[in-house]
């Protein structure tokens, strides 16, 4: 299963390679990374078969997180993957939207990578 | 040449007297003199007519005796002298060729003067001839008479000349005294009171009031003097009044210099209010990125002892060069939130900035992050898409950082908020996703000749300015928010820095489609 990461940052690709580097070497976990809504929503039409969970932040220029959960969740894809959303802002409205939107987990940045590779684990 | 006026008068009454005197002293005493003179000739020579006519007449009758009696007839007149018959004959010259006159002395009264033919007057006798004829004999009587009364006569009437030129000569100097008294007098008073008054004396007054012009001129230089006084007190009073006005206008200005000051800086602080939660973020995500890196570093360290024990030299280099490359991102990621803090500190310095070159694409993206921020974090219903389309080949501008970050700030500021608070397009409709661009563009010289320019575009699609207030926009104190949340100040003072940059802003915007703010700045 691919762990789709979409941040508007950049250097969220080095991080989590680095912060993962040991799951990445024994081949427990493959990431891939988009930069903003439209990319993630690209990389998902061009490989429609590869069981996906997301990480997208919701704060980006352009398409918004939730934007993109909406689309993942509401037209495109079926089984809808899982989409985990990371943010800044973590209060209850952007909470309540993510869920209504169905959002399959919350997380408030700065991340925590030890309960990040717990969960990300226990999905796998 | 300066002649008092009272020399003047004393000059005229003098030569007017002097005149007179000089006609009472000469003139007419020798008029009268000639006047007793000639009537004195006249009564001489009527005496002697009268003698001679009684002669005549005794003559013709041969009274001898009446003879006697005519001649003895003006012997009582006063000045008489002598009476004189004188017998006049027509005979041959000695020669016999030509006739001569002969007078002979026949008698004369009385006998004890001496009279010689042909005898003349003088100054001191008028002598007289009247003629006679009878057929015994022709002759003239002669008289003469003594001037000692006329010259005692004239000599009498220059005493009273000179005693009445006298009197005259005394009059008029009483009169110029009087008429200097009465004219120069009052003249000089007006003059001091007028000199008084000119060197600033309002209690200069007129007291020695006569009853004709000169009074009447004193009675309205009193008037004058008083209506200066009463003047010069209402403008003293309006200049108090004047200086106590200008006193309260300089506290007033002092007051609103101040007062500005303070708007100023509390626009910038009020703008730095709303970007608080903005900068807040902004940091938050190099920090995050620090603290990853730093924490990876930390666990890659030891992975790299772990390694150098095992002797694997290839993964301890694969191991190093990963510490090397995170080290990079947290020296990246800590200037950058360094950046923000200075960014920040910079906004909010009061003062004025040096101007220095300056990256405009820069700040452009860092602004429009800080704005984007800031609005997300006031707002969580807050979505609006950002653009920026950065010119790659803008070339930096000498301007104040500070200073054209703040109208950054605020143009995009505005931008967001108009979307914010633009109505949510009905079910249906034709969805506009709201949407702020921030585009930068190099405008080279046009044709190849002036200056240089960038031009910044911050456009919204929200609902536009309304055509009624679009040219109040950017005047002081003009704003469209609810009291208290708007300082009206924002546009005004970009309008302000940009004017002073030597650039220009300004605004174009349709109602419902959108508003475009253009600055263009001289490079």
């Amino acid at each position: 299963m691919k762990i789709l990461v979409v941040d508007d940052e950049t250097d969220v690709k080095m991080l989590f390679e680095q912060r993962f580097r040991k799951e990445i070497r024994e081949g427990e976990m493959h990431f891939a990374f988009a930069f903003s809504g439209e990319e993630a929503l690209g990389f998902l039409n061009s490989n429609p078969h590869e069981a996906v969970l997301i990480l997208s932040d919701i704060n980006m220029p352009g398409m918004s997180g939730l934007e993109l959960l909406q689309q993942i969740k509401q037209k495109y894809f079926q089984p809808p993957p899982r989409v985990m959303m990371i943010t800044a802002y973590g209060d209850k409205e952007n909470f309540d939207t993510a869920m209504r939107l169905g959002a399959d987990d919350f997380l408030t940045k700065p991340l925590e990578f030890p309960v990040l590779k717990e969960k990300l684990k226990a999905i796998l | 040449m300066f002649i008092a006026l009272k020399t003047k008068i004393w000059l005229t009454v003098l030569t007017i007297v002097l005149l007179f005197t000089c006609f009472t002293l000469i003139y007419f005493p020798l008029k009268q003199g000639e006047s007793l003179l000639h009537n004195y000739n006249n009564e001489v020579q009527n005496h002697a007519n009268t003698v001679a006519l009684g002669v005549r007449i005794a003559l013709k009758e041969q009274n001898y005796e009446g003879v006697q009696t005519a001649m003895q007839f003006v012997r009582g007149a006063p000045g008489f002298e002598f009476v004189s018959l004188l017998q006049v004959d027509t005979v041959w010259n000695e020669k016999h060729d030509s006739f001569i006159i002969k007078e002979t002395v026949f008698g004369t009264y009385p006998d004890s003067v001496h009279v010689k033919p042909g005898q003349v007057s003088t100054d001191s006798i008028i002598i007289k001839r009247a003629p006679f004829q009878t057929p015994e004999m022709s002759g003239d009587i002669e008289v003469g008479f003594s001037t000692k009364e006329i010259i005692e006569s004239k000599h009498k009437i220059q005493r009273t000349s000179l005693m009445a030129s006298g009197g005259i000569f005394i009059l008029g100097l009483l009169i110029s005294l009087w008429l200097a008294r009465n004219i120069s007098v009052p003249v000089r008073v007006l003059r001091d009171a007028a000199r008084r008054v000119g060197q600033g004396d309002l209690t200069a007054n007129i007291n020695c009031i006569s009853n004709d012009e000169i009074g009447d001129l004193g009675k309205a230089f009193n008037i004058m003097v008083s209506d200066i006084s009463k003047a010069r007190e209402e403008l003293r009073e309006i200049n108090q009044t004047l200086s106590d006005t200008n006193q309260r206008l300089n506290t007033t200005l002092t007051d609103l210099k101040a007062t500005q000051t303070q708007l100023i800086h509390a626009e910038k602080m009020a703008s730095l209010g709303e970007m608080t939660a903005g900068i807040a973020h902004e940091i938050q995500n190099p920090l995050n990125f620090v603290n990853n890196f730093s924490e990876i570093n930390s666990e890659l360290v030891d992975e790299l002892h772990d390694e150098l024990k095992k002797g694997d030299m290839q993964s301890a280099n694969e191991i190093a060069r990963n510490i090397k490359e995170n080290e990079e991102k947290i020296v990246f990621h800590g200037k950058r939130a360094d950046s923000i803090v200075k960014s920040m500190l910079l906004h909010s310095r009061t003062g004025s900035g040096q101007k220095e070159l300056t990256d405009l694409n820069d700040m452009v993206d860092e602004y429009v992050r800080l704005a984007y921020h800031g609005m997300r974090a006031k707002d969580k219903t807050f979505n609006v898409d950002f653009k920026t389309e950065l010119d790659p080949e803008l070339p930096k501008i000498n301007m104040i950082p500070q200073d054209i970050g703040r109208v950054l700030l605020n143009l995009i500021n505005n931008a967001f908020q108009a979307l914010n608070s633009a109505p949510y397009p009905p079910e249906g409709g034709h969805k506009k996703s709201p949407k702020v661009s921030v585009i930068t563009k190099h405008i080279p010289p046009l044709g190849g000749r002036g200056q240089n320019s960038v031009q910044i575009s911050i456009t919204d699609n929200g609902p536009g300015i309304p055509d009624s207030i679009k040219d109040k926009i950017f005047q002081p104190f003009f704003t469209t928010k609810p009291t208290g949340k708007g300082t009206g100040l924002g546009l005004s003072l970009s309008y302000d820095i940009i004017n002073a940059h030597g650039g220009e802003i300004k605004v174009d915007s349709i109602e419902g489609e959108g508003t475009t703010f253009t600055i263009i700045l001289p490079v």
